[in-house]
């Protein structure tokens, strides 16, 4: 037995030896990716997985190739970059109260063999939801029909039909004016966005100056996502309110001379995905 | 040293595992699941971040039948535009995103509003009365400064800290202030002389739960919550140990010559006593309707036929504005026992003098018409409250009955305390 055992390891000791091939970790590093063509050709989904697998948990496959899918965002499963490299830039301008056109980000780009550097980011940025949603109308500022990831996709965002996962299918039609404005909050996404009666305004607000995410997105994403949310609500409970006789000898009113709140009650509420 | 090796051994793999793995771990799980708006109605769950409303509904007595989108998303009168994904495209809001803070007279207001409730139902969201006119209907209305106030405050949108502090659980506290006492001479049934001195500060506290949006059915809302002092005046007063507790407010008929001679009998108009309650009833019976009584004639003659036909107060309801308020009328005893009202002062027949019957000009109007409405009830209760009534009768009689003079000095409520004396 011994002797076997003595003799495998001999065996392999030798074959190690003479083995031509060198043993590499990372095995795959020195297969580049071709970038020169216009789309994106990085698979985003590679390291993002779990993003992808939300994206497509919204509706099945099979309604979206039939283009009967109405969810947001459902044509953006595989396009990554028609978001998180968008050329829509909308910044918050607290003076004006309202979101204002700013030029768009360079990304790096490897297209048609040279190459652009990318400046205020590489290849994604974290995007604000109201770089979209917060835009009255291009009127030529991007020109974002002739950006690079947009030209000749207009169907994904706005409708009708095209190439979806190697396949022509028809898109649900979106329209083009204000279709995505998030409307109601007073920000000017609309030339009638007033946003004077809005409830969650200070939510969208106090979001703005929160550092967690980008922008307003906190409050986008607490409604209009299945994320989870906590949240520790300190609302009134009572009023506190002075009443005051006035009066002379042949005339009074009682005088209501100030209603301010009186106590507060805290709660928590958690909003499940 | 054999657990060493195999810890030693556990951190490699672990951080080979970690260093060899392709997976991102990512913070906000779930916010690329987005939720699909396009159909009709809303899919935004609204309790999935206001859970607590919705139990606070659950237990309202009111509006537990309206979805959050039946008011929050209303725009029946409001003519707002709120953001909507249905179907493939989508509205953007104008005045409202998701969802606005409704006033309560948006379905109040006017002739109210017909909405659609949870079971698909129409239901009508009936008018505030009076609140819910124009300017806020009449100047009648006791609360309307309430409601002003209300409208320019900013804790509420609107005018809805009025509505809340009555309708709901919300809590309040109230501060009152007012004078602490008057003094007045009557000579042969002229005031000659009038003082009033002091500042009484009263608070009270109508511990709630604290919900706003647990709506309390009309009955709930309780007058003496909030006019606490209203309430001890006419059942605690000050004590009196010679006579009846001073008990303001209810003015008693001076006719103490009933079977007993006490109050509790029939008054000079033939019937029982309309605003007196005898000592052992008082906690029990000072509530809404009692309140309503002078306050809200038309409420209480239409929910209480058999008074309504004894007191005759289809009549009475005529000489009040009570049809022109919300809840209740800032009045004087002027409105109901003025010179031609029905209720005009008449002759006690038990007693020879004619107090202050057919005097010209009339007694009461002269009160009403020339002292503040803050005065003119407790000049009248400076002779009418139980105790400053002697059974006695003799001399004290025709001073009053007879001559028209007293000296008095009353308290305001809750204390009562008088003195009326020649």
């Amino acid at each position: 037995m011994k002797r076997m055992i003595m003799f495998a390891i001999a065996v392999l000791a030798i074959s190690i030896f003479v083995l031509p091939v060198t043993l590499s970790l990372f095995s795959g590093q020195h297969r580049w990716y071709d970038i020169s063509p216009q789309e994106n050709q990085i698979p985003c989904k590679k390291c993002h997985a779990d993003v992808y697998e939300e994206m497509m948990s919204m509706e099945p496959l099979s309604k979206k190739i039939a283009g009967q899918s109405n969810s947001p965002h459902s044509y953006m499963d595989e396009n990554c970059e028609l978001c998180h490299r968008t050329c829509f830039n909308m910044t918050y301008n607290p003076s004006t109260g309202k979101y204002e056109k700013f030029p768009r980000f360079t990304y790096a780009s490897g297209k048609d063999g040279g190459s652009i550097p990318g400046v205020e980011a590489h290849a994604a940025s974290t995007i604000k939801c109201m770089d979209c949603h917060g835009i009255p109308m291009d009127a030529k500022y991007w020109n974002h029909w002739g950006y690079e990831e947009y030209k000749g996709r207009c169907y994904l965002c706005h409708g009708s039909s095209g190439w979806y996962r190697g396949q022509h299918i028809p898109i649900p039609e979106r329209g083009y004016l204000d279709f995505i404005s998030a409307g109601g909050f007073g920000f000017g996404t609309t030339s009638n966005d007033t946003g004077e009666r809005a409830a969650h305004k200070q939510f969208v607000l106090d979001s703005i100056i929160n550092p967690d995410m980008e922008d307003a997105n906190e409050a986008c994403i607490a409604c209009h996502t299945k994320i989870q949310v906590k949240l520790n609500f300190n609302v009134t409970s009572s009023l506190m309110i002075s009443v005051n006789d006035t009066y002379n000898q042949s005339a009074s009113y009682w005088n209501v001379a100030n209603i301010s709140p009186g106590g507060y009650i805290t709660y928590k509420e958690v909003k499940e995905g | 040293m054999k657990k060493i090796i195999v810890l030693i051994l556990f951190i490699g793999v672990a951080s080979l595992t970690l260093f060899a793995s392709t997976e991102v771990i990512s913070l906000f799980v779930g916010q690329h699941s987005f939720i699909n708006i396009s159909d009709e109605g809303n899919q935004i769950s609204c309790v999935g971040c206001h859970h607590h409303i919705e139990d606070e509904l659950n237990h309202s007595m009111i509006h537990a039948d309206l979805s959050c989108e039946a008011c929050h998303r209303f725009n029946g009168t409001t003519d707002i535009t709120f953001a909507s994904g249905d179907r493939s495209g989508s509205i953007p809001g104008e005045e409202a995103h998701a969802a606005y803070t409704p006033r309560c007279l948006d379905c109040h207001g006017g002739n109210g509003v017909w909405i659609v409730n949870k079971t698909g139902s129409s239901v009508h969201a009936p008018p505030a009365k009076a609140f819910g006119e124009e300017h806020y209907g009449s100047n009648y209305s006791a609360h309307k400064t309430l409601v002003l106030k209300a409208n320019v405050s900013n804790t509420c949108i609107g005018e809805n800290e009025a509505c809340l502090v009555c309708h709901t659980n919300y809590s309040c506290r109230i501060s009152y202030s007012y004078f602490y006492n008057i003094d007045y001479n009557i000579s042969n049934w002229n005031i000659s002389s009038f003082s009033f001195d002091g500042t009484r500060n009263y608070d009270i506290q109508w511990n709630k739960s604290g919900a706003k949006h647990e709506f309390l059915k009309l009955s709930d809302i309780k007058c003496t919550k909030c006019h606490k002092n209203v309430y001890d005046a006419l059942v605690n007063g000050t004590s009196n140990p010679s006579n009846e507790d001073y008990l303001t407010h209810a003015p008693v008929e001076i006719d103490s010559t009933g079977s007993n001679n006490s109050w509790d009998t029939d008054n000079p108009w033939g019937h029982y006593r309309y605003h007196y309650i005898p000592d052992v009833n008082r906690a029990e019976r000072v509530n809404n309707n009692y309140c309503f009584r002078c306050h809200n004639v038309n409420k209480y003659a239409s929910e209480h036929s058999s008074e309504n036909a004894t007191y005759d107060l289809g009549n009475v309801t005529d000489d009040t504005n009570s049809t022109e308020v919300h809840c209740s009328e800032a009045l004087t005893c002027a409105i109901c026992h003025g010179s031609g009202r029905t209720k005009e002062v008449i002759d006690n027949p038990d007693y020879g003098g004619s107090g202050h019957n057919e005097t010209t000009p009339d007694f009461v109007d002269e009160v009403a018409s020339n002292y503040a409405r803050t005065f003119s009830g407790d000049i009248c209760m400076g002779c009418h409250e139980a105790a400053v009534h002697p059974d006695d009768g003799g001399e004290e009689c025709s001073r009053c009955h007879n001559n028209g003079n007293a000296a008095v000095n009353i308290q305001s409520e809750p204390s009562g305390y008088v003195t009326n004396t020649a």
